[in-house]
């Protein structure tokens, strides 16, 4: 029950945010803030009392009976560390818009609703269920994006939930597939995983699945959602989308889709791993061109996914523990990245286009620093935890795909290292031209420094990023024990 | 004849045209100085008491309550009336939703002719009740007439509006073709079976077997008067303007209740054939009219500027949902469809209310434009309305989605061992999801307009009163319950559904 | 004990990081200084035998089998011991920065330690992350606080160029924990695997360009002028170092049979390196860059001795493979006190005059006395006079290379003859002939700057007089 506390906690905050009147945004925000801790802690929890490799913290109920759906939840080894970036994401979320003041009791509203479908998504035990997560996660990003978002903010908001909707029809189709093939009247994760499909079944229905997931998982190139989703919501719910929302993809693609269907993986792990590279090289060259703050990390976002995707191509236990990593790592650094870009450095400059950021780092050195070194981590630094992760990734690589994979995945990392290092320059070294008719020439005033919850949110984050870069048996041993288990069942 | 057992039988309905004939008279005679409100608030009461009563002596009816088995009303109505368990609860449902359809009525006069307009709800009402429960062909038809009678009459009612006169016109003309088209397909079915009675289902299908080129052309036309009937595609052409024409109360209770009528009547004439090699010929008629119907509902909703007519064409596109669950042709899909339409019904019926306490009030058009900065000024309204929309579209946790699912699942039931794409229904569930995604668009267009614009289109206006406070309030949790614990009403339609 | 070496800077940038602005230097200092003091400490204790000492393994990342180790042996005692010296000297050699001291001691601080545990790892897994660690606070020395139009481009030259090569060697070390399954160096060496030439190059690439040898060599001389003089001392003195002991610690025991396969074109490249190095230096007219050439000119000598290290030649009664490893140590410790010197004094220069070019300056010897004498002294044991470190160095890697391969060595030896030419015309143009007009006045060093000077000088000729003490450890090698 621990574990399904989250969902609840969460549902119950949004829907006391959503109830508290309008203009009590100071009092909200603490009620968010409490929100989100409770739920972290609870995350915490789950993390200190898992032990073994199975499914722990099991909570079952029946729910529609002749139809096989039951009410089951429970975590293991790979839905742990999801559970805990969505947490920390969450907390730091809050922290980072702590300054809303405009409909704050419906924002939090939505932001609970979604982080509780996320959380949901993360433990269900039972496809159907899963799915009602899944699905009662998308509303809520329509409103965020659309009510609080910036530019186009409609457009993108709009994109987004066709494309999210547009792969659950697809997850919806596999499901009932699976659920009819394998005979045996039950939804149940567990009870899926010892059917025993045919081989052209899984051939199927695997790539119906997998594309259901990876759409939102950013896969190249039904990506386009993801930029302008990202570049165009507002704080939080940028840092939810980038953190969790992609992972809750990724995270269908190994559990549903690999998971179930191994056989089906096998036969379409090449061609996956081709479009993972291309989703790697791709994000980080368009990256390189953009030039709003947001698009950067939106398409660094998609580059990133790349390596998770790679990871779950591999099909073997280094390469998907360095996935399951990733979407850890990328979680704290990508939903850190968005924090910085779009409230510390936004809401002083008031600009994210490259050419009208002027030597922010005589400005506001704190800051640029602070940026930098979460810019470093997001490169795949070693110390910071995506090193580690894209470690792992390539080690699987290594081990089942050809050698050419491995060797464009690295120029992938290099087109990263360019991108990071060209931005970081752009937006905080850079002179503004003479000619933009910006007042050049005139001493411009230094920006003031992070706010406390900004300090907070960003020690959160790279706290975690870089404890797991150091640390990372302390979510390896239980991604790989659980990931062994899948692996066990795939082998026989 | 045991009179007392058909008085029983039919004590509920009897009640309801007593209340009617009271409304109507009491109107007539003592409130004939009195002003519009009175009178309206009258009718309401006195209707109300009528169909609660009926209610309460149908739920009695369905515990066995009162002296009468069913097997004795059953032999008492010479199985023109098959009352059973699931029937009732089916006309209970009914008798419900007329009764959360009566105080919107009151709330906005369209009309002098208060009592008329009562009286007509009522007997639509009535009418819906024989139609689930009827087991012969005619007896069916005539129940179907009634509603179509009443229904017409009421979309007339709109007296400020000239376009209501237009669309009842429209309404009259296509539905009185497609009464032609039914007529006609009955009577082919009662030529080659020589029996009425639908529930000898047995002998009928033997019957039908013999012919199957004529059972085509039979079904061929029932399936175009029914088409006609609840608005599936291509014979959907009147329902736009009725929706968007006629009194709101009255389109909603077109748009809910002679749907759930439409598909319980559709469901039971296709129980003959539901096993037989003529379904050949059905279900690829069947197949088509699902496919036009999403196809022209939700491609055509994607350009409406009024909800009215969105909900229309929303409606469309749900008849063609429901098809696929027809298509499945077994008691899962049978299930599936009451199921989906009732909790389409609701949340339909949930929309219209509050586009009726909230539009009609203001003499809008109920233009989307209208909703915007919705949220501000109506908090409570936006959140029924955002609950109604989403289950519409088929979001969870909401009764529409366990719906939608219910249905899919029924209908890959059917069949779910395929070796060819075309095969069994896995290619209609993933056109009926794709069509699903364009739904979402539209039905997100309008929640853009309820809860993402700052400007207010509209002020704060007064208070809407309890009973649409109540029906609204009422509607949105059944729809928020059917999603969250969907498990109690579907055991019960499976159970106890036997046409 | 060498992960508390190794920590001290960082927790002296953690300590700078919530002092006063004016404490950094202190502070920075006093985490030098304990680097230090641990390494005198270990030198103390070092006991002569050949493996590895103050070993420190811990199991990291079980799954990956993954191990903190760290230890001392031959291979890095010598060049650890460069490095901790040479931390406190880049400190007091930055007493007088003024530029943002707070954000530069940290920067500072952490290439401490990223350069002290890249020689101290003995698994690849934290190997990498110091190697990564002393690349980017580099990159942003040179970008935040170097000179020049450039620098902005210097810096990210310098840092694509050694991250392309860091991700290559990342590959190349994927896919021998493949074949060997493990990441520790001293297992590698042991096990011996068998690897795809491809591998071999990639992590050569690593070692290539932050050595750097030609042609990987061009982000080198930009950077390098473009760095602080401190920054400089470190990059020359200690990071170019980074890809020397790679060398050692990697490729000479983990592919011995690729080393033996390709050593004549290691050696020609190092020959090439050797020549174009003295040639471009020879073309320079600023000083820094020409330090800058003469730099890579001398670290592809210890590239010379490593190919030797490859080639096997029948009948000799000498030991070559152990006099070129020897001399290959050694040298890395004489050129990085010698090039860090001379990179220091040019600095000084700079500072006073504002200008480096060759042609701005002369007669400096009268003026200056002692610094034109140290410098003097630094150049000589650069171009490798007796008795100074450069010579005891050179000269054993000579003798180990002329043993297994004279012909290369003797074409080798004419860059010694052009190392001369440069230096000397160098020394010439800088501090003798007519002094300018303006220069008439310039300081000498003062007692602060010589307190820096004096312990390098001292250990020139120490290591030249009596390299036995030193050599010590890399005798223990076998």
């Amino acid at each position: 029950m621990i574990a399904l506390s989250t969902v609840l906690i969460s549902f119950v905050g949004a829907m006391v945010c959503g109830l508290m009147p309008p203009d009590s945004h100071r009092r909200v925000r603490w009620v968010a803030l409490l929100t989100a801790v409770l739920g972290l802690t609870m995350a915490f929890l789950c993390a200190l009392e898992y032990q073994g490799t199975g499914f722990e913290d099991e909570f079952s109920s029946t729910w529609i009976p002749w139809i096989g759906v039951s009410f089951i939840t429970g975590y293991d080894g790979i839905s742990l560390p999801l559970l805990l970036v969505t947490g920390l994401v969450a907390v730091s979320g809050v922290l980072f818009t702590w300054n809303l003041d405009h409909r704050a009791n419906q924002f939090y509203a939505f932001y609970f609703a979604l982080i509780g479908g996320v959380y949901g998504v993360f433990l269900s035990l039972d496809l159907f269920l899963l799915f009602v997560f899944y699905e009662i996660a998308i509303v809520p990003k329509y409103f965020l994006i659309a009510i609080w978002g910036g530019d186009k903010r409609e457009y993108a908001a709009m994109k987004l939930v066709m494309y999210s909707f547009g792969g659950s029809a697809l997850v919806l189709l596999g499901m009932l597939a699976l659920y009819f093939g394998s005979g045996l009247n039950t939804f149940g994760l567990e009870q899926l995983m010892s059917a025993d499909f045919s081989g052209a079944f899984q051939a199927v229905v695997f790539p119906i699945l997998f594309l259901g997931f990876a759409i939102l998982a950013g896969m190249w190139p039904f990506h386009t959602w993801a930029p302008t989703g990202h570049a165009a919501a507002p704080t939080a719910a940028s840092m939810l989308l980038a953190g969790v929302v992609m992972k809750l993809g990724a995270y269908g693609c190994l559990r549903i889709a690999v998971g179930l269907l191994p056989e089906g993986a096998v036969v379409w792990a090449p061609i996956i791993a081709i479009f993972a590279v291309v989703n790697i090289i791709y994000g980080a060259l368009v990256a390189l061109r953009q030039e709003d703050f947001k698009f950067v990390i939106g398409y660094s976002s998609v580059s990133h996914m790349g390596f998770v995707l790679l990871g779950i191509a591999t099909l073997n236990l280094t390469g998907m523990t360095g996935a399951v990593l990733q979407m850890f790592s990328h979680g704290v650094i990508g939903a850190l990245l968005f924090a910085m870009v779009g409230t510390v450095i936004y809401s002083r400059t008031k600009t994210r286009m490259f050419d009208e950021l002027h030597r922010l780092i005589d400005r506001m050195p704190g800051i640029a620093w602070v940026f930098i070194i979460v810019g470093l981590a997001s490169m795949g630094l070693p110390g910071f935890s995506g090193f580690v992760s894209e470690l792992y990734v390539l080690l699987g690589a290594w081990e089942s795909l050809s050698g050419w994979i491995v060797a464009l995945a690295g120029l992938g990392v290099l087109a990263t290292f360019g991108y990071t290092l060209v931005k970081i320059h752009e937006a905080f070294f850079q002179r503004v031209a003479e000619d933009s008719g910006n007042n050049i020439g005139v001493e411009q005033p230094d920006y003031p420094p992070m706010t406390l919850p900004e300090k907070m949110g960003v020690g959160l984050l790279l706290g975690a990023s870089i404890l797991i870069g150091i640390c990372p048996w302390l979510l390896t041993n239980h991604i790989s024990g659980s990931l062994q288990l899948l692996i066990d069942r795939m082998a026989n | 004849m045991d009179y007392q057992a058909i008085f029983y039988a039919l004590l509920p309905d009897l009640i309801v045209v007593v209340a009617l004939f009271i409304a109507l008279g009491i109107d007539y005679g003592y409130l004939r100085k009195s002003s519009l409100a009175n009178r309206s608030v009258r009718a309401l009461q006195i209707s109300s008491v009528g169909l609660f009563v009926g209610m309460v002596l149908l739920v009695l009816q369905m515990k066995g309550s009162l002296p009468m088995d069913y097997a004795q009303l059953l032999a008492a109505t010479h199985g023109q009336l098959a009352l059973s368990p699931g029937t009732l609860a089916l006309k209970c449902l009914l008798f419900s939703m007329g009764l959360a359809v009566l105080p919107l009525a009151a709330r906005h006069m369209v009309t002098r002719h208060v009592s008329e307009y009562f009286a007509l709800l009522l007997l639509a009402t009535l009418g819906m009740g024989f139609m689930v429960t009827s087991r012969n062909l005619l007896g069916a038809f005539v129940a179907l007439e009634l509603v179509s009678l009443s229904l017409y009459a009421l979309t007339v009612l709109h007296q400020t509006s000239r376009t209501s006169a237009e669309a009842a016109l429209k309404y009259l003309t296509y539905g009185g073709v497609s009464s032609a088209f039914l007529l006609f397909g009955i009577s082919y079915l009662f030529g080659l079976t020589g029996t009425l009675d639908i529930s000898k289902t047995i002998p009928m299908s033997e019957a039908l077997t013999g012919a199957p080129m004529l059972v085509s052309v039979a079904y061929l036309f029932i399936l175009v008067g029914l088409g006609f009937k609840v608005a599936v595609a291509p014979f959907h052409l009147w329902s736009p303007d009725v929706y968007q024409s006629a009194p709101t109360p009255v389109a909603a209770w077109i748009a809910s209740g002679s749907k759930i009528a439409g598909v319980v009547l559709l469901l039971v004439l296709l129980i003959p054939v539901s096993t037989l090699s003529a379904n050949t010929t059905i279900i690829p008629m069947l197949a088509v009219l699902a496919v036009l119907s999403m196809a022209v509902g939700n491609l055509g909703a994607l350009r409406q500027t009024n909800l009215k007519r969105l909900l229309a064409y929303s409606a469309i596109a749900n008849a063609g949902y429901l098809l696929v669950a027809v298509l499945a042709f077994s008691e899962e899909g049978r299930a599936a469809a009451i199921y989906y339409a009732v909790v389409y019904a609701i949340a339909t019926l949930g929309t219209f209310a509050v586009v009726s306490v909230f539009g009609d009030r203001l003499g809008r058009e109920a233009q989307i434009d209208d909703f915007r900065g919705f949220w501000k000024n109506r908090p409570g309204l936006s959140m029924a309305l955002l609950i109604f929309i989403l289950s519409l579209a088929g979001i969870p946790p909401l009764a529409g989605f366990v719906g939608k699912f219910y249905l899919f699942y029924a209908a890959i039931q059917s069949q779910p061992q395929i070796s060819y794409w075309s095969e069994g229904l896995y290619w209609l569930v993933a056109l009926a999801l794709v069509f699903s995604v364009v739904a979402l668009y539209y039905y997100m267009k309008v929640l853009k307009a309820v809860f993402v614009s700052e400007d207010i289109a509209e002020s704060r206006e007064d208070s809407i009163g309890w009973p649409s406070s109540v029906v609204i309030l009422i509607l949105s949790l059944i729809t928020l319950v059917l999603g969250v614990w969907p498990g109690p009403l579907i055991e019960y339609i499976r159970g106890c559904l036997i046409f | 004990m060498i992960t508390a070496l190794t920590l001290a800077p960082v927790l002296a940038a953690l300590v700078i990081y919530f002092m006063p602005e004016r404490r950094a230097r202190v502070v920075a200092l006093a985490g030098s200084m304990v680097s230090l003091g641990l390494m005198v400490y270990m030198l103390a204790n070092f006991q002569d035998i050949d493996g590895v000492q103050f070993k420190e393994k811990v199991a990291w990342i079980p799954g990956l089998g993954v191990d903190y180790f760290v230890g001392l042996d031959g291979v890095n005692a010598l060049v650890l011991v460069l490095a901790t010296l040479l931390a406190p000297l880049v400190v007091l050699a930055s007493w007088k920065h003024q530029d943002r001291p707070r954000t530069y001691f940290i920067l500072l601080c952490l290439q401490f330690t990223g350069l002290f545990g890249t020689f101290t790892a003995l698994n690849f897994f934290h190997w990498f992350l110091y190697w990564e660690m002393a690349i980017v606070p580099a990159f942003f020395l040179i970008k935040l606080f170097g000179s020049g139009e450039d620098r902005d481009r210097a810096a990210l030259n310098f840092f694509l160029f050694t991250v392309v090569g860091s991700i290559a060697m990342l590959l190349g070390f994927l896919f021998l924990y493949q074949q060997a399954g493990t990441f520790d160096f001293i297992e590698l060496g042991r096990k011996g695997v068998n690897v795809h030439p491809m591998v071999f190059c990639a992590v050569l690439c690593g070692l290539w360009v932050k050595a750097p040898l030609a042609p990987l060599h061009i982000w080198q001389a930009p950077a390098y002028a473009a760095a602080p003089t401190p920054v400089a001392m470190l990059l020359t003195g200690v990071m170019s170092k980074m890809g020397i002991y790679g060398f050692l610690r990697l490729v000479v025991p983990v592919f011995p049979a690729q080393l033996e396969q390709h050593a004549h074109t290691l050696m020609g490249l190092a020959l090439i390196t050797i020549l174009w190095g003295a040639f471009l230096a020879l073309r320079q007219t600023d000083i820094k860059r020409m330090l800058a050439f003469s730099s890579l000119n001398h670290v592809a000598y210890c590239v010379l001795g490593i190919g030797a290290l490859g080639i096997t030649a029948e009948g000799l009664k000498i030991d070559a493979h152990a006099l070129a490893r020897q001399g290959v140590i050694l040298q890395i410790f004489a050129h990085g006190i010698a090039a860090a010197g001379l990179f220091y004094l040019a600095g000084l220069l700079e500072n006073r005059t504002g200008s480096r070019g060759l042609g701005d300056f002369g007669g400096l010897s009268s003026v200056t006395p002692r610094f034109a004498a140290a410098f003097f002294i630094l150049t000589f044991c650069s171009l490798g006079l007796p008795f100074m470190a450069g010579f005891a160095a050179e000269f054993l890697i000579f003798s180990g290379s002329f043993a297994v391969a004279p012909a290369v060595t003797v074409i080798a030896t004419l860059g010694l003859l052009a190392t001369a030419v440069f230096l000397l015309t160098m020394l010439q143009k800088v501090f003798t002939g007519p002094t300018p007009e303006r220069h008439n006045a310039m300081a000498d060093l003062t007692y602060c700057e010589g307190l820096i000077v004096a312990p390098l000088l001292i250990l020139v000729f120490w290591a030249g007089i009596s390299p036995g003490t030193w050599l010590f450890f890399s005798s223990l090698l076998n």
